[in-house]
This record gives C-alpha cells, sequence and structure tokens, in this order.
C-alpha cells in the first residue's frame, strides 16, 4: 500500500489524538487517586495511569517516527509498555474478587435506608464532637434539619446542665475505645430538642477506628414513652400498697367494732350459765332481759359486717369508664332530692362548664357523692338553728396546683350545718368513727369513700376552714394512664 | 387491799358493756363508778379516789391512751390502771411502759376481770410469792456484769411489775417463761417465772411481767423498785 499525503496526515492526526488523549486519562486517573478519600485500589489506578503514560508514549513516538527513525527509544518505549501492561493485569486480577465485593449502588441505597429510617437516632461523630453523620431519625428526634446537623458540635444536643460532664465523657471514651451504654449514673441522660425541650434517652456509643482518626458512632433512643410507662406502673405500685394499707386498717377497725358486741354476747352468755347453775328456778324476767340483749347484739354486729360487704363491693370490679361529671352530681343529687325537700333543706348544684370527662367508676363515684350528701343531711337535721342549705359544687382543680397531664376535677360537698369539731376533724375519715348517735350510722362511709376515691389515684378531704364544712372530692381526669406522647 | 373496800373506774363507750363490767364488780363487792369516754373518766379522777381504773382504749373523745397520759401529769394519787380491749392504736410495748398492769381482750369473762383486778390490788410480795404449779414454756439466762452497767446499756431494765430484756432466742406474747439473771459484781441472783407481755423481733427485746420470783431475791427485787420507783410496768428500754 502507498502512503499518500493524505493518508499520512490521517495517520500523524491520529497517532497524536490517541496520545494526547491517553496523558490526559492518565493525569484524570492520577487526580481520582489522589483526591478520592477512602477508596482503598488506588494502587490499580496508579497502574492504569501507567499505562496511559505508555501507551501514549508509544503512539507518539509512533507518529514522530516518520520523520525520525527512533528504533532503539520507539523498541524501548514498547517493551515498557508491555512490562507495564502485564504488571497491570496482575494487578486487576488479584484485586479482582475485592472489587467483585464492593456493594453495588443499588445495595448502597438500600443500606442508607435502613440507617435513615432506623427507629433510634444514628449519628457519628469526630473526635472534636462534630457531627459528621445523621440519620433522619436523629432529624426528627431533635428537630434540626439535616444541613444544621452535620457539621454541628454534638453538644448542641445535650442540655446545658449535662454539657460539661458530657464533654469529660466523651473525651474519657475517646480514650478507652471500648464500645459501651452510657449510664444514667454518669450523667442524667437527656436530649435537648431544638425547641428547648429536653426528653430522657438512652445511648449506645461504638468507637469507629479510621485511618482518618476515631470516630465515635452514636446510637440514640427516646425513652420519654418508657419512661412514662415506668412512672405509671410506680404509681400503680404505690396505690396498690395503699390499698393494702387502707385495707388492714379497714380489718383492724372492724376488728375492734365486732369485738364489742362479741363481748356483750359472752357476758351476757356466760351470765346465763351462771345463772343455771346457783339457782333451781331462773327469774324468767332476767333470762328473757339477757336473751333479748344477745339478740340485739347479735344483729348489730351482723349489720356490720353486712354493710362493710355492702360498701366494699358494689362496684369496684367496674371498669374504669369516661363519665360525666355534671351527669354524676345529678344522678346523685336526685336521689336524695325528696328527702332534702320534705325536711325543707335547700339543694343547689353548681357545675362549672366545659368540664372534661373523668375516668372513674360511675357506681362508687356516685356512692362517695351521695354519703357526702347524706351526712350533710343528718349534719344539718340533727341539730338546731342551722342554715338549711347544702351546695355541691364542681370544677377543675386550679393549674396552679396540677402539672401537664395531672388535670383533676374536684368536687365539694358544703353545708350550712354546725361544723365539725377540732377533736373529731382527725379522726373522721377512720372506720366506724362516727358523730351521729350509736344506731343510726356505723361510721364507715367517709373511711370507704375515702378508699375509694384513693383508688381512682384522688383525694377526699374535709377542708380546714372556719366557714361551712366543706368535703372536697378530687379526681384526676385520667384514672391511672396519663398522657404524654413522644415529642 | 382486798377487793370488797375498792373504788373502782370503768370506762368504755360501749353503754351495754358498762353496764355489764358494773354488774360484775358489784357483785364482787366493790365500788363502782363508770364513765362512758376518757374526758369524763378525768373528771372523775380529779374528784374522787380511784384504786383501780378499768378502761376500754378506742373510745370518742378521748381514748384510753390519751387518758392514761393525762392521769400521769395529774397531782392526785395514781390508780393502777387495766386496759381492755380489741383493737388498740398503741403498740403493747407502749401500753406497758405508760404503767398498765394488764391488757385485757375483749371478749373478756367475769372470771378473768376479777382475777385481773385481784392481782392489782395485790402488793407485790404477796403478789410474787407463789410458785406456779405449771411448768413454764420457755427458759431464758442472763449473765451480766452488773446491774448499773445491765441498766445503762438496756441489758436489763426494771419496771414496777417486771422488766425488759434482750434474748438471743424469739419469745411469744403471752408466753410463761424461767427467768434467770445473774450480776457478777453484785453476786446477785434473780430467779423469776413469768409471762412475755410485749416482744419485739426487730431487735430481739422482751418485755417480762413477774409472776414469781425466789425469796432469796424478792426482798433485794422489791427494795430495787422502791428505790428506783419505776413509772412503767415493765419498761419500754
Amino acid at each position: 500500500m502507498a502512503w499518500g499525503p493524505g493518508l499520512l496526515r490521517l495517520h500523524v492526526v491520529s497517532e497524536l489524538l490517541i496520545a494526547m488523549a491517553c496523558f490526559l486519562v492518565s493525569i484524570a486517573l492520577l487526580r481520582v487517586a489522589r483526591q478520592r478519600q477512602g477508596f482503598r485500589y488506588n494502587g490499580v489506578l496508579l497502574c492504569f495511569a501507567a499505562c496511559g503514560v505508555a501507551f501514549g508514549a508509544t503512539h507518539a513516538t509512533a507518529a514522530l517516527e516518520l520523520w525520525h527513525p527512533l528504533n532503539w527509544v520507539s523498541y524501548g518505549i514498547e517493551a515498557t509498555t508491555a512490562a507495564i501492561s502485564l504488571l497491570t493485569l496482575v494487578v486487576l486480577v488479584r484485586i479482582m474478587p475485592k472489587v467483585f465485593a464492593i456493594p453495588d449502588e443499588l445495595a448502597d441505597h438500600r443500606f442508607r435506608e435502613l440507617l435513615e429510617n432506623a427507629p433510634d437516632a444514628v449519628m457519628q461523630v469526630d473526635s472534636q464532637g462534630t457531627i459528621v453523620i445523621a440519620n433522619r431519625t436523629a432529624e426528627r428526634m431533635f428537630g434540626y434539619s439535616h444541613e444544621e446537623l452535620v457539621g454541628s458540635n454534638i453538644d448542641l444536643l445535650v442540655p446545658q446542665a449535662g454539657r460539661d460532664a458530657h464533654s469529660a465523657l466523651r473525651s474519657q471514651f475517646m480514650q478507652s475505645g471500648v464500645p459501651r451504654l452510657m449510664h444514667e449514673r454518669e450523667i442524667a441522660l437527656h436530649g435537648l430538642h431544638k425547641d428547648e425541650t429536653e426528653f430522657p434517652v438512652e445511648i449506645g456509643l461504638n468507637p469507629v477506628k479510621t485511618e482518618a482518626g476515631v470516630y465515635v458512632s452514636a446510637i440514640i433512643r427516646d425513652v420519654t414513652d418508657r419512661k412514662q410507662l415506668e412512672r405509671e406502673l410506680e404509681r400503680e405500685r404505690e396505690l396498690r400498697v395503699q390499698r393494702v394499707e387502707v385495707l388492714a386498717r379497714l380489718a383492724a377497725d372492724l376488728a375492734h367494732e365486732i369485738k364489742n358486741p362479741l363481748a356483750i354476747i359472752h357476758a351476757r352468755a356466760c351470765d346465763l350459765n351462771e345463772l343455771t347453775t346457783h339457782t333451781e328456778m331462773l327469774p324468767a324476767v332476767e333470762v328473757a332481759k339477757t336473751c333479748d340483749s344477745i339478740v340485739k347484739t347479735t344483729e348489730r354486729a351482723l349489720r356490720v359486717i353486712r354493710s362493710v360487704e355492702a360498701l366494699a363491693h358494689e362496684g369496684s370490679n367496674d371498669p374504669m369508664q369516661k363519665a360525666n361529671v355534671r351527669g354524676l352530681i345529678e344522678q346523685s343529687v336526685e336521689l336524695l332530692r325528696m328527702r332534702y325537700e320534705t325536711h325543707g333543706i335547700a339543694l343547689e348544684t353548681e357545675i362549672a362548664d366545659e368540664l372534661p370527662m373523668v375516668e372513674c367508676r360511675e357506681v362508687q363515684i356516685e356512692q362517695i357523692l351521695i354519703n357526702l350528701l347524706t351526712n350533710a343531711f343528718d349534719a344539718i337535721d340533727g341539730s338546731e338553728n342551722n342554715m338549711r342549705w347544702v351546695k355541691v359544687r364542681a370544677g377543675m382543680r386550679p393549674a396552679a396546683v396540677q402539672s401537664a397531664g395531672s388535670e383533676a376535677v374536684r368536687i365539694e360537698v358544703v353545708d350550712g350545718g354546725p361544723g365539725v369539731t377540732a377533736e373529731n376533724r382527725g379522726r373522721l375519715m377512720e372506720t366506724f368513727f362516727t358523730t351521729k348517735p350509736r344506731g343510726s350510722g356505723i361510721g364507715i362511709g367517709l373511711s370507704v369513700s375515702r378508699t375509694i376515691a384513693e383508688d381512682h389515684g384522688g383525694t377526699l378531704e374535709l377542708l380546714d376552714s372556719d366557714g361551712p364544712t366543706c368535703f372536697r372530692l378530687t379526681l384526676p381526669v385520667l384514672a391511672l394512664h396519663t398522657e404524654g406522647g413522644p415529642k | 387491799m382486798k377487793i370488797e373496800e375498792s373504788c373502782i373506774l370503768v370506762v368504755d363507750d360501749e353503754l351495754e358493756l358498762l353496764e355489764i363490767f358494773s354488774t360484775w364488780l358489784g357483785r364482787a363487792g366493790c365500788r363502782v363508778i363508770t364513765a362512758p369516754n376518757g374526758a369524763e373518766a378525768l373528771k372523775v379522777l380529779r374528784e374522787e379516789k380511784i384504786d383501780v381504773l378499768i378502761s376500754d382504749m378506742r373510745m370518742p373523745i378521748m381514748d384510753g391512751a390519751t387518758l392514761v397520759r393525762n392521769l400521769r401529769q395529774m397531782d392526785v394519787p395514781q390508780p393502777k390502771v387495766i386496759f381492755v380491749s380489741g383493737f388498740g392504736n398503741v403498740s403493747r410495748r407502749e401500753i406497758f411502759g405508760m404503767g398498765v398492769e394488764a391488757l385485757l381482750d375483749k371478749p373478756l369473762g367475769r372470771a378473768n376481770l376479777i382475777r385481773a383486778l385481784e392481782q392489782c390490788l395485790t402488793d407485790n410480795e404477796q403478789r410474787w410469792s407463789k410458785p406456779s404449779p405449771e411448768p413454764m414454756a420457755q427458759r431464758v439466762s442472763l449473765e451480766l456484769k452488773s446491774l448499773e452497767e445491765a441498766t445503762a446499756t438496756s441489758a436489763f431494765n426494771l419496771g414496777r411489775g417486771g422488766c425488759c430484756i434482750v434474748v438471743d432466742t424469739p419469745l411469744k406474747e403471752e408466753e410463761t417463761v424461767d427467768l434467770s439473771v445473774r450480776f457478777a459484781r453484785e453476786g446477785l441472783h434473780i430467779e423469776a417465772q413469768g409471762t412475755v407481755v410485749w416482744f419485739d423481733d426487730k431487735q430481739n427485746r422482751a418485755g417480762v411481767a413477774f409472776e414469781y420470783l425466789q425469796p432469796e431475791c424478792r426482798q433485794w427485787v422489791l427494795r430495787k423498785i422502791a428505790e428506783l420507783n419505776p413509772k412503767s410496768f415493765v419498761t419500754q428500754c
């Protein structure tokens, strides 16, 4: 084939372009090797770059040879190219398994999603405490955007009070380098939300050693809900203990109240027994009187037992249900209205609007109200010169004495009766303590009422004031399960 | 003092029981005064010389314990006290500590009441001269250095009718016990029969009321009691 000038030009230009491209590819590869961090296969990049230089040189000499024969130089370059190519082949073959192990982009994406949507916040900080990784859960948990988090110091998320202790712990951890849980006893574990609220957290730490230094991976769990549950459990346990105490008191009181009638019956029976041993003819009047006393006293003891049974069991197995306070009051008032009216005692209600529904056992709360209304009635009707009125008031407990989630409703029964004397005040809630004449009341109403109130997580108290007698029933809006979700 | 010469004040808010008790006591020959609560009883105690006060513990207006505490503050001849109760808000240890001589449970038979009353009216020397024919349920032996040291460390405290001791083995309330206490320095050996009136299982302390004292130590104990003049019947320690 003859070399025409056109063909020759095409050959030279092509060779030079190939050479230039090869050199540029080498430069590009070198830049990648220098600037791409975390790429473990720079060796093979360097080999490819060397190949590029060698190929470039081969093609350049091929173009130049048209003018100057460069036999030794050109064959030397070809030999070098061959050597570098072979070396590259060896390197490539050797790292091939490792290259296959590099996750593909799709898998990487899946892994990122897994991390981003983990139930816990996942973050990584460098040795200075600067956040380098934060997943979406972390953004949500602390209320910051991804841009705000990455690059900020981790102290941003630690409440002011714990910052010094936290820094000290962090450097201590960096030195020890052992994965562990951060303990509550070392530092109050709270996270600081962007809106300045604090929430309890649990933190797991893991050191990550890299060529660029030590990083710390932190898994942070918001334990607001769990803490809340723990508090509820604790409260429930306390209530149970309290209930056992109340029951123990009730049992002791009951024993006392039964032992008195028993003592009478026992004594009367002993007397009868003695009478039979001493005289042949029993004095009929004496015997009749004694037997009558035994029968009456037995009935009294029975009444005590029956009333305890009735009061202690009624409604106690009902489930807690949301109930309308107004409805509860009106129902109880209705039951007693006739009795009040026939005795000329005014009975009024004063119920605040828009009271929340209260979680309770309706029957039991009505029982308390009926008990209080009956007591007020007896107090007024039992003595002269009284203001003959009773008022039932209901409203929210003032915000000053309640925290969020502990809203409570107050129901007060106020009467114009003679009031409770100072010495009776302290004992009024005792089981079987009564100021009513013997036989008309056995005195378990108030103490059982209080037990019921306490069982609901509320209280029943006699207000300490010089004014009219006022019994106050306080009932939490939510019986035991207080609200307050995660932030 | 003979029971027929005694004046008894009975206090109980249970009026029927009050009537029964006063009938029983009246039949035994006592002069009986009754009161329905502690406050009324205090009024009687201010005006009358009472030999024995028999009181319920739980009463409205003023309970039995408060009545006795008030009585101890008063400048009147102090009567002996018997509590009759089915329930008390005060521990047995406190009750005997405030000088109450007997605690009777309801229901209560006539014979028991009269026996307790007679014992109250008998002076200590006579009371502690008759050994029980029954064997005692427990035996407690103590070896102590001296009475002075034992009193200071509360290892042994003498009351008007018994003592408080520290024991190795737990005792039961109402249990009878053979008590032997040796004081090395005085070379004294108290040998007694008694009844456990209270027991504290946390401190392993027991209150023991004497029922009988061996003649060799009886005079010494009586002298010691007269000398110390303790307010309590069995000390609380």
